[in-house]
């Protein structure tokens, strides 16, 4: 019953009228050729200490082997002048942005029906709500969000893209998260790290996790990044820190290698 | 221009009620007997009036009704029935909602507008309600699309209804021919949707009369989101054809009723308004767009003078030409050029007035 | 000879196979764009220290097809942004009607303030990942070229993702690999934009126009550029000619073509 002929939508690969090959029925209807995602690299990483919290993020957007640009920061502060919180995300930017919007727009919202700012406890668990109500269309990202608590202790907690949260003395996310996560396991939670002198075997001991002050953490920061800049091509430009104290919020720029 | 050109706005409308008519009067009293009320009238019955008109003309009538013998009942205290709903005539042919819609008109402050030969100005006796209102906010001159807007008097809430509806037509116009709506259709689609307000019992008429000023290109535009301009020559080549665009305004009225005007009146202060743009000799086509604010700005302080007590504020909108000062667009007069005009405005006013002292002194 | 004048001058089952029915499903899930159909190729744009220069050529192709050949893909939004369309066409015009209706919108009040383009850029971005979002893209690259609410030079861009970011040198579609090493290697970052004048901009652009000319299959020596400046508002030149081309280069190309080794 080939009685009309429509020779269907121009495909996506290239086609050359002297190599024309039949066309042949597909199955069922065709599938969508358009994917919602894409990977915008970089790298972030969150790290808690006894009063203040680190939240970072390397500034670099990148499209496949292309730069878009040098400096797009992936590190926010979120809720107003007022409020204690920022929030990293890293993976796909676009979803990153909207999410970033989202719970910038909740606190906000929460300060003018309370009168006062969210504490990181709850904003922390409605942005696992967020994520989780996406679930079957997930943002795409990486999410660190850092503050301090009601004790004043720093507060880290990372999620998955669909909401599965935790809070963490430090993580790292994003592109170079399998490099720089090791090391922060190693620098900051003691792992590995034995007493000297203790003996061997069952005479080992863990070192005794401590609370790093404020300058060894920004340094740990930053050797973090520099040395991924080194061995990931998607890390790079920048260095964006955001530092919540009790006494408020500092931004600090630095910058990285740019090849 | 489809429409004839008419120097009198209300040539045909039933602004001013006719003086006493033998069939009104018999309907009165008809429907009087058949209530056993007092009729209260006097025997010059002067069409529809006002309820508060109504209780002067009562208690000035009383005494000489009281003399008189036992009066046939009455309906209702004036209208007679008719003027209490929508859409039904008087049996003499009148429709008592449209024209105390009319009235309501009557009370609003006077806005005008002036066809000039390169554009359109409309202005505005913004009457300033309370002392507390914030110079210069709560504009009242709308813009509908780009090249065009709208400038009314009368009922306040009425008036942005009608420029809603006016933004929804111009958007809906573009949407279907990618092109902005000319004038002459605007005017015809609002026309249309005022005229259904007198149509229903379940609504009224607007309480405004609105005045459309726009510019219809007179450069060949492409439509809207256009990306090349096709072939040059052959097939498919354009041919060169005479566009008309050029100045455009128009007047809507209560009763549904809109005619294209040179210049056009409305509000309180309308007769002197007319009689003012009446010496312009706007059909002639002389009068540029910068003599036009300025004649704009003067008309309005001359209609102001019977309303002198209270103070007002000066709104002028205009458009030009795209090659003239708004290029095609439809914006607020400059800040210096409306103050220009208004400082001429009240110097021709006390020029008057001195003239006037002179000649009452000699 | 068949006896069905329906299938008369039609393709034929032996050559072209079974005809394809799948585009009749109604039954299957609602279809969207899948890709574009009539494109546009690179914008590119870059930053100097009064203001913006933006450029892209006026061809729209059908495929490998230079389908037309007068299209200004330079969109004027008012007299400080200019808005540059990579992608598909049709999506182009949208938006641009899109952003008429907003024009007038903002103009029904009389503000002081029009939009400017950073405004017209995050307006845009939520368009567009409102739509990816859909799974109904638009499927365009876009440059937002002007000033800022600060009169400062601003340059941005999103594509059919709604992926947003901002630089001093920016490129679309193939003019990512292209041109941005050639904008990046004069104005790598904020600081050249201040050392970097309207004229020097201009010929770097023009400059960038010519390799894409000689490397992009699908480009054409006939395009469009705009500055804006907070001076001159928006100079808009929408067929302006490739000057200067020397094909010189092209003898010392092997590998491909006539020429084997």
């Amino acid at each position: 019953m080939a009685s009309v002929f429509h020779p269907g939508p121009p495909s996506g690969t290239p086609k050359y009228s002297f190599a024309q090959q039949p066309n042949t029925a597909s199955e069922g209807a065709r599938q969508h050729s358009f994917y919602p995602y894409t990977d915008n690299g970089g790298s972030t990483l969150g790290i808690a200490g006894a009063d203040f919290t680190i939240i970072a993020g390397d500034t670099r957007s990148t499209s496949g082997y292309s730069i878009n640009t040098r400096y797009c920061p992936k590190v926010f502060r979120i809720g107003g002048p007022e409020s204690r919180i920022a929030l990293s995300v890293v993976g796909f930017a676009a979803d990153g942005d909207a999410l970033k919007e989202r719970l910038d727009t909740i606190l906000k919202m929460y300060k003018y029906q309370h009168g006062k700012t969210m504490s990181v406890a709850a904003c922390a668990q409605r942005l696992s709500h967020i994520l989780y109500g996406k679930r079957f269309f997930p943002y795409y990202v990486h999410a660190i969000l850092g503050g301090l608590d009601e004790e004043g202790k720093g507060a880290v907690y990372s999620y998955d893209p669909v909401g599965s949260y935790e809070r963490e003395q430090c993580r790292a996310g994003g592109a170079a998260a399998s490099l720089i996560m090791p090391f922060l396991d190693n620098q900051v939670n003691y792992k590995n790290q034995c007493i000297p002198g203790r003996g061997t075997g069952h005479e080992l001991r863990q070192r005794v996790q401590e609370p790093l002050p404020r300058k060894d953490v920004e340094q740990l920061v930053e050797d973090a990044f520099s040395s991924a800049v080194e061995r990931h091509i998607e890390v790079g430009d920048g260095l964006q820190m955001i530092i919540i104290t009790s006494k408020g919020i500092e931004e600090i720029y630095k910058p990285l290698k740019k090849d | 221009m489809s429409q004839p050109l008419s120097d009198d706005a209300n040539s045909s409308t039933p602004r001013d009620p006719a003086p006493s008519s033998t069939s009104t009067l018999k309907a009165i009293i008809h429907h009087s007997r058949l209530n056993n009320t007092n009729l209260n009238f006097s025997t010059s019955v002067e069409g529809p009036i006002s309820i508060t008109q109504l209780f002067i003309r009562r208690s000035r009538l009383s005494t000489t009704i009281e003399a008189l013998p036992p009066s046939p009942p009455l309906l209702s205290q004036h209208g007679t029935g008719y003027d209490l709903t929508n859409s039904v005539f008087s049996p003499d042919g009148r429709n008592f909602q449209v024209e105390y819609a009319v009235k309501a008109v009557e009370n609003g402050g006077t806005a005008i507008g002036i066809r000039c030969k390169d554009g359109v100005v409309l202005a505005l006796e913004k009457l300033v309600t309370s002392k507390l209102l914030k110079p210069n906010a709560n504009k009242r001159i709308s813009t509908i699309d780009r090249n065009m807007g709208v400038v009314s008097s009368g009922l306040l809430p009425d008036a942005r209804h009608f420029v809603s509806r006016s933004r929804e037509e111009a958007a809906s116009w573009r949407q279907m021919y990618k092109a902005p709506i000319p004038v002459s259709a605007l005017a015809d689609r609002m026309g249309q949707y005022t005229q259904a307000y007198t149509l229903f019992s379940s609504v009224r008429p607007f309480g405004v009369t609105s005045i459309i000023a726009g510019w219809d290109s007179e450069a060949e535009v492409g439509v809207d989101g256009q990306v090349g301009s096709g072939p040059s020559i052959g097939a498919g080549g354009k041919q060169d054809i005479k566009k008309k665009g050029g100045p455009y305004l128009y007047m809507i009225e209560p009763s549904g009723m809109y005619w294209a005007y040179y210049g056009a009146a409305t509000g309180k202060g309308r007769q002197s308004a007319k009689s003012e743009l009446e010496k312009l000799d706007l059909a002639a086509g002389e009068l540029s767009l910068e003599q036009g604010i300025k004649e704009a700005a003067r008309i309005i302080y001359v209609a102001h003078e019977d309303s002198k007590d209270k103070e007002f504020e000066l709104e002028m909108c205009w458009v030009s030409s795209l090659a003239g000062p708004t290029k095609g667009r439809f914006e607020e007069v400059p800040k210096d050029l409306r103050e220009e005009a208004e400082k001429l405005a009240k110097k021709a006013i006390e020029g008057d007035d001195d003239e006037d002292e002179e000649k009452m002194e000699t | 000879m068949d006896c069905h004048p329906e299938v008369w001058g039609r393709p034929r089952y032996e050559i072209y196979g079974d005809y394809d029915h799948s585009h009749l499903h109604t039954s299957g899930p609602m279809q969207h764009t899948q890709q574009p159909i009539v494109t546009g190729t690179s914008v590119i744009a870059v930053k100097f220290k009064d203001g913006v220069v933006i450029a892209a050529d006026n061809l729209a192709s059908y495929g490998s097809l230079a389908r037309f050949t007068d299209v200004k893909r330079l969109r004027k939004f008012n007299s400080q942004s200019v808005i540059g369309f990579g992608g598909d066409v049709s999506d182009m015009q949208y938006l641009d009607r899109t952003l008429g209706s907003l024009d007038t919108n903002e103009n029904y009040s009389n503000s002081d303030q029009p939009l400017h383009a950073r405004n017209l850029h995050t307006y845009l971005s939520k368009v567009m990942y409102a739509r990816r979002s859909k799974f109904d893209p638009l499927w365009n690259a876009i440059l937002v070229a002007g000033l800022d609410g600060e009169d400062m030079p601003f340059l941005a861009s999103v594509d059919l993702l709604g992926t947003k970011f901002s630089s001093p040198t920016l490129a679309t579609g193939f003019g990512a690999h292209l041109a941005v090493p050639i904008l990046r290697r004069t104005v790598p970052d904020e600081e050249a934009v201040q050392q970097t004048t309207k004229d020097q901009a201009v010929e770097l652009v023009k400059e960038s126009m010519k390799v894409l000319f000689y490397r992009d299959a699908r480009s054409l020596d006939n395009y469009s550029i705009a500055v804006i400046t907070k001076e001159s508002g928006v100079e808009l030149k929408e067929n302006e000619k490739l000057e200067n081309q020397s094909w010189a280069f092209a003898d010392q190309i092997r590998g491909y073509g006539t020429q084997v080794n």
